[in-house]
């Protein structure tokens, strides 16, 4: 509370002092500017089910439906500098979160779970995974010559045309601890990247080349997708309160995924036939971690970090993608469609569907994926059409045509063979598919000068029928008040649960002969449905 | 004398009276300053200037705008318009080449300047001809925002309520780069595809959530939609946008895309424009010039409506009238766009329901612009107010570049989508700093 208290006074402070819409603003008589913009915000989740993990106690279960998730203060600073021959660019980001009942259920779990570590193993306080203080991008920009613009520092570069999920965009990770993928505006997810980004023209051919060096410069935290594998609020069921990394801890100096080494690639952008397209390279980490098993090691033997009970660790490994992306409004269908592809040569996945360690007494953890780690050929996929439906808005009443856009996205292992024993997502027991092809389609209008903007948002499994609802609700108020509403309404018919086995609560599986597997990604969000109101005040 | 001849007579010389009338009217003519509000209208209506009634030469909707909505004409002497010899000469040298094809109601042999400059021939065509016509030389000639032009606005939309006042402020940049007809020397074409026309690039910069969303256009001259591009901040990334949006609304505002300059659309995408004739408007062409450009020296945005153009001078202006019918699926029932006969802009466009209702004023005051060192007249008649009242929804705008940088040094390999990155890291596209306080 006493953060969101200086976020508020900081922001009557700049608030008093912005003049217009845009924020502080100077511009000299030479055209030279500078800006500040950012904004101060409060997000508010409430959870919509029950989570059936267990407690501390090992007894009572999580459960929090109605409780309070989230309760977020953020404080957003954007500067921006014109200097004509640069232009400066920096990006600060304070959040502090509210340890509310929910989160200090949640927190005290996987403390007393952190116990059995030994004191070797520091006691982990999950809030520090969602809060923090960071500056997010720090850059610089300069044409050198007529052809060449260069930018560098600490930066976003994003590649591709898909949306939801990733195919292309794979020069960054994501930090999904906080809010999972549903942040509308990725750019908060994204992990920038110290990074030379340089684009040159090449007029003669009609496109531009786009270099793109990392010289391995940047924490390694920065690097990989975050995913929330501590037990926190986006712990995929049934392992909320669970802490993975005791056991799976990152590991930065594996032969094959060293974060402090150099990654590149190049992106030549052009245009044939009316469309737009760009061939891509990149060579650098897996954004997925993928455990190197003591039991099947994968290189190196895995970095011992004190626990008895480590199993591994997570790693990301080095690899190559090529891919190609393409637009084109086609007048046909009265659409934008869109089209990617991207090829991942030896992709690494872990393996091992039945992965298991005996407890005695009949009772298993099961651990899927620890068997080792597979590559494999990988080919993943997109076409989407953006429509706007002209007719409705008439119908409808909107200020805008409404929009409808539908996405395939598919990912598959081209030389895929079931006895491989691909596990689909580490810790669950459901081998992984030939194709695993998601369908997501968004529906958005708007009403009243685009002031209000209600949406429907899904994303549907076509393997097994799992899918989300995102209803939202986006409010405009004058210069500085922003209001986003929505709700992520998980519908996991395939899931991993937990059961009470007299009195004690364990994993579904725990005494039985196998692993679960029957619970895909999406059936990991099983009972995760959340409420969500962000409001915002920028300036 | 039979009692017929008598009455014969008697009406010839009612005739020659009716005719003298106005003469004698004119004798009584309104004086340059005279201003015509709510409150005199009923009065000031049959009033004449320059020989025309004034109620002849307020179209009804801007009559409406009079009456209900607080606009006030301020009288100006009329003036014929001036531009830069290189235009003129453009218009002179490559007009006789371009034909009209009536079957596709495409245009052919277009270089640069004005193709229709002959206005018998617009009014000899047969009236959905001519109006075409009249719609090609709008969208072909170099006066609206002459070869290239940047512009730099804080003030760019104001979302107006017309009783409560200004609800929102967005900023912005742009960048204008004409790619055929070029007249400031050097190739009239620049670009790959020969039918590339124009170049428009616009780059939010406030407030915070459009910050950074940029959209690239290009138009085309041979009637095939748009190729347009946005950049989306918040994904950082540029994403194709549907050209068949241009019929769609402009981000939030009470225009559609084809509604910018009051028109910006290629004459065949709608079935028929009709040239319903020639007309005298009043209308702000040559009004002072901004000097600072504070809003509240082009609108009175500290009063209900909080939408009308101040400090302008109205002057009775040749327009053609055009019945523009539009397509399935368009929002407008149809629309009628008064276009300068002697400068190719249009002026005006009022929009109708699809029953035929009223719907909306686009309102296009222009200037001429400052005369540059070596040059012999002005390169283009820029904007100086430009905005849509809503009267259905009763909501308007008002939007402004702020000041326009004409002619600057553009080329036009520097136009391309990934200015809108570039912009959205923080380039501004205009110049010039020089712009006023906003609201």
């Amino acid at each position: 509370m006493k953060a969101s208290t200086r976020i508020a006074g900081m922001a009557a402070t700049l608030a008093a002092g912005a003049a217009q819409a845009g924020g502080l603003s100077y511009t000299a008589p030479g055209g030279q500017s500078v800006m500040l913009t950012g904004y101060v915000r409060e997000h508010i989740a409430v959870n919509l089910e029950d989570h059936p993990e267990a407690q501390a106690d090992g007894v009572r279960r999580v459960d929090g439906k109605g409780e309070i998730s989230m309760l977020r203060s953020t404080l957003r600073l954007e500067g921006r500098a014109d200097v004509k021959w640069a232009q400066f660019g920096a990006v600060y980001r304070l959040d502090r979160e509210h340890e509310t009942g929910y989160l200090d259920d949640l927190n005290d779990t996987v403390a007393a779970g952190n116990m059995i570590h030994g004191p070797a193993t520091p006691r982990h306080n999950w809030m520090d995974d969602i809060e923090g203080d960071q500056m997010r991008e720090w850059y610089v920009s300069f044409d050198v010559g007529r052809r060449v613009r260069a930018t560098l520092g600490k930066q976003q570069v994003v590649w591709g045309e898909t949306d939801f999920f990733r195919a292309m965009d794979i020069i960054h990770g994501y930090d999904l601890r906080w809010r999972s993928f549903l942040e509308t505006e990725n750019e908060e997810l994204r992990k920038a990247l110290i990074l030379a980004n340089v684009e040159i023209a090449v007029p003669e051919l009609n496109g531009y080349l786009q270099l793109v060096f990392r010289p391995g410069w940047d924490k390694a935290k920065a690097l990989g997708n975050s995913l929330d594998i501590r037990g926190g609020r986006w712990a995929g069921q049934p392992t909320k309160g669970v802490d993975f990394i005791p056991l799976l801890p990152y590991n930065d100096d594996h032969d094959r995924a060293e974060t402090d080494e150099p990654n590149y690639g190049l992106r030549w952008s052009s245009e044939a036939g009316g469309w737009g397209y760009t061939l891509n390279y990149w060579r650098g980490l897996n954004v997925d971690p993928v455990a190197n098993s003591f039991f099947a090691p994968w290189g190196s033997l895995p970095a011992f970090n004190g626990s008895s009970f480590q199993l591994g660790e997570l790693i990301f490994p080095k690899v190559e993608t090529y891919g190609v992306t393409a637009s084109n409004y086609v007048e046909a269908i009265d659409s934008v469609v869109r089209l990617e592809a991207a090829f991942t040569p030896d992709k690494p996945y872990n393996v091992g569907t039945n992965f298991g360690l005996p407890l005695g007494g009949g009772a298993t953890l099961w651990v899927p994926g620890l068997g080792g780690i597979v590559e494999k050929n990988t080919l993943v996929s997109m076409i989407g059409i953006d429509k706007q439906l002209k007719g409705l808005g008439g119908v409808l009443g909107t200020n805008q045509f409404p929009l409808l856009s539908v996405q395939v996205f598919d990912t598959w292992l081209t030389n895929f063979k079931e006895s491989d024993d691909i596990v689909e997502v580490l810790g669950y027991g459901a081998p992984r598919r030939e194709h695993t092809t998601y369908l997501t389609a968004l529906f958005a209008l708007e009403y009243k000068n685009s002031t209000i903007k209600p949406s429907l948002a899904g994303v549907v499994d076509t393997g097994n029928g799992d899918f989300v609802l995102i209803p939202a609700l986006d409010l405009v108020f004058g210069n500085h008040w922003r209001i986003h509403t929505d709700m992520d309404l998980f519908f996991s018919h395939h899931q991993k649960n937990v059961k009470n086995f007299g009195g004690i609560l364990a994993n579904e599986d725990t005494f039985a002969a196998s692993a679960e597997d029957n619970t895909h990604l999406l059936g990991t969000f099983a009972n995760n449905s959340q409420f969500n109101l962000r409001v915002t005040y920028q300036f | 004398m039979t009692a017929l001849d008598q009455g014969r007579r008697l009406l010839a010389g009612l005739a020659a009276m009716a005719v003298a009338m106005p003469c004698a009217v004119g004798a009584a003519d309104l004086p340059e300053g005279t201003e015509i509000n709510a409150a005199n209208w009923e009065q000031m209506r049959g009033e004449t200037y320059e020989g025309k009634t004034i109620e002849s030469m307020v179209p009804e909707a801007i009559q409406k705008a009079v009456r209900e909505y607080g606009l006030k004409i301020t009288l100006r002497h009329s003036e014929p318009a001036t531009l830069v010899s290189h235009i003129r000469e453009a218009t002179a040298k490559y007009s006789p080449q371009v034909k009209y094809d009536p079957v596709t109601r495409k245009v052919t042999g277009w270089v640069a300047g004005t193709p229709f400059p002959d206005a018998a021939v617009i009014e000899s065509a047969p009236p959905e001809q001519g109006g075409d016509m009249v719609l090609y030389n709008s969208a072909l000639a170099a006066v609206n925002v002459a070869d290239n032009t940047n512009c730099y606005g804080p003030y760019a939309t104001l979302q107006i309520d017309p009783k409560k006042g200004i609800e929102r402020v967005q900023g912005a940049s742009a960048s204008y780069f004409r790619v055929k007809g070029r007249t400031t020397g050097g190739p009239t074409f620049v670009g790959k595809d020969p039918n590339e026309l124009k170049i428009q690039v616009v780059v939010f910069d406030s407030p915070y959530d459009i910050a950074g969303l940029g959209v690239y256009r290009m138009i085309y001259d041979d009637g095939r939609l748009d190729d347009i591009y946005a950049y989306v901040k918040s994904v950082r990334r540029i994403r194709r946008l549907s050209g068949g949006s241009w019929m769609d609304t402009l981000a939030g505002t009470d225009i559609l895309n084809d509604d910018t300059y009051s028109l910006e659309a290629h004459p065949t995408w709608y079935p028929r424009n009709e040239l319903k004739g020639k007309r005298w408007m009043l209308w702000p062409v040559h009004s002072p010039p901004v000097v600072k450009h504070d809003l509240d020296e082009v609108l009175d945005y500290k009063n209900a409506p909080y939408w009308n153009p101040i400090n302008k001078s109205w002057e009775p202006r040749q327009v053609y009238e055009v019945e523009i019918t539009t397509p399935e699926g368009h929002p407008y029932g149809k629309k009628t766009v008064y276009v300068d006969a002697e400068i190719p802009r249009v002026l005006l466009s009022v929009a109708y329901t699809q029953s035929g209702e009223l719907w909306r004023v686009i309102y296009s005051m222009i200037g001429p612009e400052p005369t540059k060192p070596g040059e012999d007249g002005p390169a283009a008649y820029q904007l100086v107010n430009f905005g849509a009242w809503d009267f259905r929804k009763n909501h308007g705008n008002y939007m402004d570049c702020g000041r326009w940088d004409t002619n600057v040094p553009l080329r036009y390999e520097d136009i391309t989508p990934r200015l809108l990155s570039e912009a959205a890291a923080g380039k501004r596209l205009g110049q010039t700093p020089q712009f006023g306080k906003g609201p």
